[in-house]
């Protein structure tokens, strides 16, 4: 078994007797079997693209928060509503107060302001 | 079992599970698919709560009986084509007359090593796919080194004498 061995198709691939070229011989033809890259793992990759379903707890606490949401909105309409309302009221009030038809108006200075006399009509 | 001790797990164990896979079929797909069948089980365990305290033995006895299974249950349930089937296609596109004369090559000593026992090319698979030692590759496969090296030495003869008697090689 001594010398060397070559493939009939073109000796390309020669598988010598001597062991350590048939070792060289089946490394090559292993590691051309193994792919290359090696893959990633599938089964941590389903795991991340499955996230877990929330729990009954987290549920639970997000429909809590969300009522709570509503709640505060809803009061702070009312109370909004209520105070604006209120404040209308008030200054309905204030205006009707401060309107004082017998006072006349003045100029800059807070002196009474000059009127003329309504022209007579003309013939 | 958090995700990087998974993924150490993977990087550590996954050629090996790869290289019994193989062994046992001589397809690499088919022992891919079988290394990523073994290690979504593996985490389905985990889910559960189930406590593997070896991990790797576990992932081995898995693979080997996947493996076992695989030629019955994938190619049957799916309608597929047998592996040997699939590599036998040709591709439109154009291929290198090297690569084809290569193809042709590693064809060959596949169907050579098919012709040896399935311990035997496991023995070579380990040795030469993954560069192991012979203490490594008797801890995988529960032998002694001596059976290692035994084993080794039969299936290298056995694989010089079928290039030769086949003609694929002269001397």
């Amino acid at each position: 078994m001594n010398g060397h061995y070559h493939l009939a198709t073109g000796g390309r691939f020669s598988v010598p007797s001597d062991n350590q070229s048939v070792d060289q011989a089946l490394r090559k033809f292993f590691r051309h079997e193994m792919p290359d890259p090696w893959p990633a793992c599938r089964a941590t990759a389903a795991i991340e693209l499955r996230k877990p379903a929330p729990g009954f707890r987290d549920l639970a606490k997000r429909y809590l928060a969300l009522a709570l949401s509503i709640l505060f909105l809803m009061m702070g309409l009312s109370m909004a509503s209520d105070w604006l309302s209120g404040r209308s009221h008030r200054d309905a009030g204030n205006i009707t107060d401060s309107i004082d038809n017998t006072a006349q108006p003045r100029d800059l200075h807070g002196n009474p302001k000059r009127t003329l006399p309504p022209a007579p009509p003309r013939k | 079992m958090s995700s990087p001790e998974f993924d150490a797990l993977y990087q550590k164990h996954s050629r090996e599970v790869w290289a019994l896979a193989y062994a046992r079929w001589m397809d690499a797909d088919a022992a891919q698919d079988v290394m990523q069948e073994t290690f979504l089980r593996l985490l389905k365990e985990w889910k559960k709560g189930e406590r593997i305290l070896n991990p790797r033995a576990w992932l081995l006895r898995v693979a080997r009986n996947l493996a076992e299974d695989y030629a019955k249950s994938a190619f049957r349930r799916n309608g597929t084509y047998a592996p040997q089937t699939m590599t036998g296609l040709r591709s439109r596109e154009p291929v290198p007359i090297d690569r084809l004369v290569e193809n042709e090559q590693y064809a060959q000593v596949r169907s050579f090593l098919n012709e040896l026992s399935e311990a035997d090319r496991e023995v070579l698979t380990l040795r030469y796919g993954l560069d192991y030692g012979s203490a490594e590759i008797a801890e995988i496969l529960g032998i002694n080194t001596a059976a290692v090296h035994m084993r080794l030495s039969r299936a290298r003869q056995r694989l010089a004498e079928r290039l030769t008697a086949q003609g694929v090689v002269s001397e």
